[in-house]
């Protein structure tokens, strides 16, 4: 008996049991690679920051009416909500997007209310929706039982001067339940109502955006019929797109982008009274686009964003499909997403929310909603940068140097552990960390401070420097003063020689410059030594100015424009000034030229020499002293160029300074009709080529 | 005592009741003849499909209708029967569009009419349901052990011969392109053959798997609308770059696939034509009812160039088509049977196959922890603004000497080392390698000698890298060529918008008929180094074609000839090789296979990934995982290498990892090996244990237990049982860690 009890069990188990299907490890691939940005907005290599985890799709949800072309999502703390405005419903899903409820059918006292076409939606603090019926014109409030509350349509008062319809898109509460509402047609700034669905005032409005192509559409239409004009877009500031509150309140609003370049105030912070306390000129978005390839290269637009519950802050862009995650200060963390159909990329995402650190994205086209999760280096960084918020310098300190491990090419990373050691009084470790950070003003104010502690240590030693150098030079004068007056014979003191003259001209400039034309006392080799002294100092100034004011990187340096602006700058101010002053009846010889403006030189020259070592010592916020410097080298320069030329050409002041222009005007001819030159025989080597590139396709 | 009876007897009752679809299923699909189901009297005569024996063997029968070409193939001993269309394709109410007529047809052509050839930017379809059977242009005739289809396509003049042919326990289908005649009015670009052998329809339990990277499977039906599955067999055409193509995705590396029933699979294995072809897979969703995964033939590239590119208002494109190869395509089908049929079977049959007539054996290389060392690269740097090359050491001979004396103190017994960058150039090849000449900045070939005699010494593997197709400087005479006779560059991209990055030298290919001559001129320098192995590089897993028309034309389907050619030569110099990626082709040739895919695609049509590659290749060859430090998550990448008893794969250098910064290597962030040595030690004493019991033994069972708790099951019954889940899981009364793996000795679960 027992046999076929056992018999029939084995038969019912092997028969009755579901055909199982293949079943395997879930997938785990992030089709896109990772990447940050440098200091010079380049992209570099960087670990993947965010990988898609699952993604949801009608059936995983238990719908038995599929999603159909879903336009918003929302987590309320405990559960999604899903606008499935083409089948008119709003799902509740919870954390694993099972269906809890459906809310259909919403009743007014008019009958039903149809939400096809709605494009957003809210919840109140009492657990009220508020839904954008963007093709009726209206916002409603209907509650969980889906009876409607309240409608506000169009407030014409607000409206008055313009035809533009309620198309309300999306809509969302602040803490005390003040309805705010975007309506894509209207540009002033968000409708703002109170419970009772009164109009209050608008809020936030975008700041016109003076991109490159706002200013040449604003010379354009100078140019322009009023027929011609009445067909431009007229550029006014545009709506912005999404908005989220974060916890303190404030409003971040985000506007799909005008153009494919990063543009700043696509993404804004408002505060209370509506002003914007982002940084100003920070930019959120792909710091670079495809120059080759202006036109395909997808726009950056930003549809929605969402703040988590760290305070990171998600932007969408659903040009390029991405999603960045950002600090509050601006600081990237991570860039995910792609256009695809793989796992984690999309189709046509439209909302974004997280819960604590996942990100959820919903695509309207693919029907599903796709869940992102850090990566454990994502999660360093993340914690890395709320140690910097919580004022921790040790635990900063490791928490960045943890990340370094991961990412050496991060400079964030040596920013932040240079901001770590600079808490820490370690300044000279800091002001090298930000070095390789590339953060100019932070390695200025460590330096303010280490300058503090080394004046502080050794200030007697610098007392007695600086008394030594004193004696020293009060020295220098008396026996150059006792030298110079010194005659040996001839008519002329020590420093009236070849090769100490240019000494004398800066200081005596009449009677030196006067002196070419009597004596044989200009010589080629100094007019080419200070010519190339030009060329080198302005190398080293690139080179060696100090970082707080440097913003050059050694591979940047171009040989052949620096050659230009110093030795290619001196020919042409001498070959134009010789043309010129022939024709002006100029006394002065092309050597004589050439050595006026090769001496006069002197002070400038030695002013560069003096910024540069300068600028190594100070800080930015005494970067006057380092122009001052300049200033005087260059007018006491310019000074000796006048004295100079109007000697050697015999010419009266004001002749002096006319001519002196209209070597500048020669100066530009110059280059244009290099130029020209130069484009014309481009032109025809082009020409050529394309002529042997069809022949070869034969 | 009566009652008892009674209760039971209503027990077995229910129970029978309850099989009895099982049963009854099985009854209706067994022994007896193909049948097509749908048939009433208003059915089309073109529609209506009527089999005949058409040949037998020991194992199989053809069956085929001689008057449309359809067949069905039929197992003996299983009864199990596979139709080239869908037998129930007239009950089809689901699938709409093109779909609907090419999953009745055998064939699929890619075509272009001639006098379009010019301005075509992509190619158009015609299958042989409407193309040929509509129009009676089909021809069929028996030969031994099978038949010849004549597809008379006559809307395009061409006329498409395939042969189906029973031998031993499989079908082929072979196209011979000389025997193709495309007549006069049109050029083929591709075939796609046999679309829907063995689909799976809208009601059927199965899965359908895909050699995507490491392995890829879908359930049937699993509704989600996505379009068809397609990628070129050995990875993406390198003789094509396009700017802003932004796709990033796992190559297909074994020519195999298969449609998984309940007790039954077919698997398909692309035995010639491989290196010309693609995989293409479709699933049942809301508006196509079968699901089906085929191959695909690639006769000729298309491609379009710009002309007057600076003239915006004048700018055309032009387009022209490469050669076809000569050559036979062919694929072989096995029908197979098992209760409870999975993709393990698959992984096994593939498998033989590969040790019968591919030659793979037994792995006899010790299992090691893997190392990339990096030696050196070239980088950008700045005299006074004039630009040059500077060679930088990474790692120096002695240097890489030193990173393995701090691996074996700490108690590392075996290494195995991949050394890139060591010889002319560095990294990324300035020219083809023509000598074997250590970098001098590394130390130079006495350093480098001292260094490969250590190795030898210690017993550890050491393979030099050398790449003999990619290279920046010299003549294009070599290089690859588009249609146009233009050089192909290939350029580094931008990560932030995939458009070329600025600053760094573009690639060249070498075109394939060189690279068997240089890699033989290099062997006589390179022996002398007093080493006998080599890391071939991507000879394993590039794949491209020369399109020029000029004499230098090379067709892609020649490509993994050649590269066997490549490795038999080295091999039969005694010089053993590590591959990397490696394809199907050179699996059986490799020592070792480094980088191998333990990841798919990620399609929204795929629902799990599998490791079928190292299904088929563990025990057999030793290969490793991706490198830790490149991995997305280290944690995961650890639990691959455990579940298919792969080796773990650490690369690093001895300078500070921030050298690279700047420079196109700027992906090796983070690889200093002081970061990684305790993690690599660690791992390394945890692991070996288990990979010194398994390294060649084959895998013989793999599943799912719990979702994300995967269990592997090798030769001689050592399990493991592996938990991707990110909390513990407890089965059978045992707990396994998050993200973390068990061992178990014996067999038994």
């Amino acid at each position: 008996m027992k046999r076929i009890w056992l018999i029939a069990v084995f038969v019912l188990l092997t028969a009755v049991l579901p055909t199982t299907t293949a079943s395997a490890k879930s997938i785990s691939y992030a089709p896109y690679y990772g990447y940050e940005y440098n200091d010079y907005d380049e992209s570099t290599a960087a670990p993947v920051g965010y990988v898609p985890f699952k993604s949801y799709y009608s059936r995983d949800m238990g719908l038995e009416v599929p999603l159909d072309v879903p336009t918003d999502m929302l987590y309320d703390g405990k559960d999604f909500y899903i606008l499935d405005s083409e089948n008119e419903r709003i799902l509740q899903l919870d954390n694993n997007f099972k269906l809890i409820k459906a809310y259909e059918n919403f009743q007014s006292e008019d009958g039903g209310k149809s939400i096809v076409g709605a494009k957003g939606f809210t919840i109140d603090s009492k657990g009220n929706f508020y839904i954008a019926n963007t093709t009726n014109n209206e916002v409603f409030k209907a509650d969980r039982d889906c009876r409607v509350q309240k409608i506000i349509v169009r407030p014409d008062d607000a409206l008055a001067n313009t035809d533009a319809p309620f198309s309300a898109t999306k809509v969302t509460v602040d803490r005390k339940d003040k309805l705010y509402v975007i309506v894509d047609s209207v540009n002033k700034g968000a409708f703002t109502f109170d419970s009772n669905g009164n109009f209050l005032n608008f809020f936030g409005t975008n700041p016109v955006y003076k991109t490159s192509e706002v200013i040449m559409n604003f010379l354009r239409k100078r140019f322009m019929t009023p027929e011609q004009r009445k067909g431009l877009k007229p550029s006014m500031p545009t709506m912005f797109s999404n908005f989220d509150f974060d916890e303190n309140g404030f409003l971040y609003t985000v506007t799909a982008s005008i153009s494919s370049t990063a543009v700043p105030d696509t993404v804004r912070l408002l505060n209370y009274q509506g002003k914007n306390i982002v940084p100003s000129g920070t930019i959120f978005g792909d710091l670079e686009w495809d120059r080759a390839h202006y036109s395909e290269t997808m726009r950056t637009s930003l549809i929605d964003v969402d703040v988590d519950s760290s305070g990171f802050v998600n932007l969408l862009d659903s040009g390029r499909g991405r999603v960045f995650q950002y600090t509050p200060e601006g600081n990237l963390v991570a860039v995910f997403g792609t256009y695809s159909d793989q796992l984690g990329g999309f189709k046509e995402p439209i909302a974004i929310e997280s819960v604590d650190e996942k990100v959820y994205v919903l695509d309207s086209k693919k029907n599903s909603v796709v869940c992102f999760v850090p990566t454990k280096y994502c999660s360093d960084l993340r914690n890395a940068y709320t140690a910097i918020k919580n004022s921790d310098p040790e635990n900063s300190q490791l928490a960045w140097t943890n990340v370094m491990k991961q990412n050496t090419n991060s400079q964030s990373a040596y920013f932040g552990i240079g901001i770590s050691l600079d808490a820490q009084g370690k300044y000279v470790e800091a002001m090298q960390k930000f070095k390789l950070a590339g953060a100019h003003v932070e390695y200025s104010k460590a330096l303010r401070e280490y300058r503090k502690i080394f004046i502080g240590e050794n200030y007697l030693l610098l007392i007695a420097g600086v008394l030594f150098l004193v004696t020293v030079m009060i020295f220098l004068v008396r026996f150059g003063k006792k030298k110079f007056a010194e005659t040996h014979g001839t008519a002329y003191s020590v420093l009236e020689t070849k090769f100490t003259f240019p000494l004398y001209t800066a200081i005596h400039p009449s009677d030196g410059f006067d002196q070419f034309k009597s004596r044989k006392i200009t010589s080629y080799r100094m007019i080419f030594g200070f010519v190339i002294a030009w060329f080198l100092l302005k190398t080293c100034q690139f080179f060696y100015t100090g970082f707080s004011f440097n913003m050059n990187r050694p591979l940047d340096y171009d040989f052949f424009v620096t050659l230009f602006f110093s030795v290619g700058l001196f020919i042409l101010f001498v070959s134009s000034n010789w043309s010129v002053c022939t024709l002006l009846d100029g006394k002065g010889s092309l050597k004589e030229i050439m050595s006026v403006c090769a001496y006069s030189m002197l002070p400038y020259l030695v002013s560069i020499l003096l910024s540069t070592m300068l600028s190594n010592i100070l800080t930015v916020e005494e970067a006057t002293f380092i122009s001052l410097v300049t200033v005087i080298g260059l007018l006491w320069s310019a000074l000796l160029l006048v004295i100079g030329l109007q000697s050697i050409h015999q010419y009266s002041f004001l002749k002096t300074i006319s001519s002196i222009i209209m070597t500048v005007i020669g100066m530009f001819i110059i280059v244009f009709l290099i130029v020209l030159f130069y484009t014309l025989l481009h032109q025809t080597v082009n020409f050529v080529r394309s002529v042997m590139s069809e022949l070869s396709l034969r | 005592m009566f009652k008892k009876r009674r209760i039971q007897l209503v027990v077995l009752v229910l129970m029978v009741s309850l099989s009895l679809p099982t049963i009854v299923y099985a009854v209706n699909d067994s022994g007896g003849l193909p049948i097509q189901l749908g048939v009433d009297e208003y059915t089309d005569e073109l529609d209506v499909v009527n089999y005949e024996m058409a040949a037998e063997n020991d194992i199989n029968i053809l069956y085929a209708d001689f008057k449309k070409g359809l067949f069905a193939l039929k197992n003996k001993e299983s009864n199990d029967i596979w139709y080239s269309t869908p037998p129930d394709a007239l009950l089809d109410e689901i699938t709409v569009g093109r779909d609907l007529w090419s999953l009745r047809s055998q064939l699929d052509v890619g075509y272009i009419y001639n006098e379009d050839l010019l301005t075509a930017e992509t190619y158009k379809n015609i299958n042989s349901q409407k193309g040929c059977i509509e129009n009676g242009t089909i021809n069929v005739s028996r030969i031994k052990n099978g038949i010849i289809v004549e597809y008379g396509f006559s809307e395009i003049g061409s006329t498409i011969p395939v042969t189906y042919k029973l031998e031993n326990d499989y079908l082929t289908a072979s196209i011979d392109t000389e025997e193709i005649d495309e007549g006069n009015q049109a050029v083929l670009i591709n075939i796609r053959l046999l679309p829907a052998f063995g689909a799976g329809n809208w009601e059927e339990e199965g899965s359908i798997l895909i050699p995507d990277g490491s392995g890829a499977l879908f359930d049937f039906n699993n509704g989600k609308d996505c379009p068809a599955y397609e990628s070129p067999v050995y990875g993406e055409n390198l003789e094509v770059f396009k700017e802003l193509n932004s796709m990033r995705r796992e190559a297909v590396r074994l020519p195999v696939f298969a449609t998984i029933k309940e007790n039954k699979a077919l698997m398909g294995i692309i035995t010639s034509g491989d290196g010309s072809a693609s995989i293409r897979a479709m699933n049942g969703n809301p508006s196509r009812g079968y699901n089906a995964v085929s191959s695909q033939v690639n006769l000729r590239a298309l491609e379009t160039v710009s002309m007057f590119k600076n003239q915006l208002s004048n700018s055309r494109k032009i387009s022209r088509v490469s050669e076809m190869f000569s050559g036979k395509y062919e694929i072989r089908y096995y029908p197979l049977h098992n209760n409870d049929c999975n993709y393990m079977d698959v992984a096994t049959k593939y498998r033989d196959y590969l040790i019968a007539e591919k030659g793979l054996k037994r792995n006899s290389q010790k299992p090691s922890l893997a190392i990339d060392i990096y030696g050196s690269i070239d980088k950008k740097a700045a005299m006074m603004g004039i630009e040059y090359n500077k060679q930088l050491p990474l790692t120096t001979f002695d240097q890489a000497q030193t990173i393995i004396n701090d691996l074996t103190e700490r108690g590392v017994k075996n290494l195995s080392v991949r050394y890139l960058g060591w010889d002319n150039n560095g990294m990324l090849n300035s020219k083809i390698p023509q000598k074997a000449v250590p970098v001098s900045s590394l130390g130079g070939k006495n350093n480098f000698i001292a260094f490969a005699n250590s190795m030898k010494d210690k017993g550890f593997s050491l393979y030099p890298n050398v790449d003999f197709m990619q290279y920046r400087k010299g003549s294009s005479a070599d290089a690859v060529k588009t249609v146009f006779n233009e050089v192909v560059y290939r350029n580094d991209r931008l990560r932030s918008v995939y458009a070329t990055r600025l600053g760094m030298d573009p690639i060249r290919l070498l075109t394939p008929q060189k690279i068997v001559g240089a890699a033989n001129r290099y062997l006589s320098s390179y022996a002398k180094l007093s080493i006998n192995s080599i890391s071939l590089d991507t000879a394993g897993s590039y794949s491209y074609s020369n399109n020029t028309l000029k004499k230098d034309g090379f067709h892609r389907y020649y490509f993994p000839a050649e590269i066997e050619k490549l490795m038999k030569f080295y091999k039969d110099k005694g010089t053993s090789l590590a591959l990397s990626n490696a394809n199907a082709y050179a699996i059986p040739y490799a020592e070792r296979i480094y980088d191998a895919p333990t990841l798919c695609s990620g399609y929204d049509m795929f629902d799990y990934e599998i490791p079928f590659y190292q299904l088929v290749t563990h025990g057999y060859v030793s290969s490793t995982v991706m490198p830790m430090a490149l991995s997305s998550d280290r944690r995961v990448n650890l639990l691959k290498a455990v579940e298919s008893g792969s080796e773990l794969l650490y690369g690093g250098m001895y300078a500070d990892a921030s050298q690279v910064t700047g420079t196109r290597f700027d992906y090796l962030y983070g690889t200093n090996y002081q970061l990684w040595i305790d993690d690599a030690v660690d791992a390394y004493q945890r692991y070996m244990p288990l990979l010194d019991k398994v390294y060649d033994k084959a895998i013989i069972r793999h599943k799912e237990l719990l979702p994300d708790l995967i269990m592997t099951e090798f030769e001689g019954g050592i399990c493991v049982i592996i938990n991707y889940n990110k909390t513990e899981v407890t089965f059978d009364g045992r707990h396994i860690d998050a993200e973390g793996y068990i061992v178990i000795e014996e067999a038994g679960n």
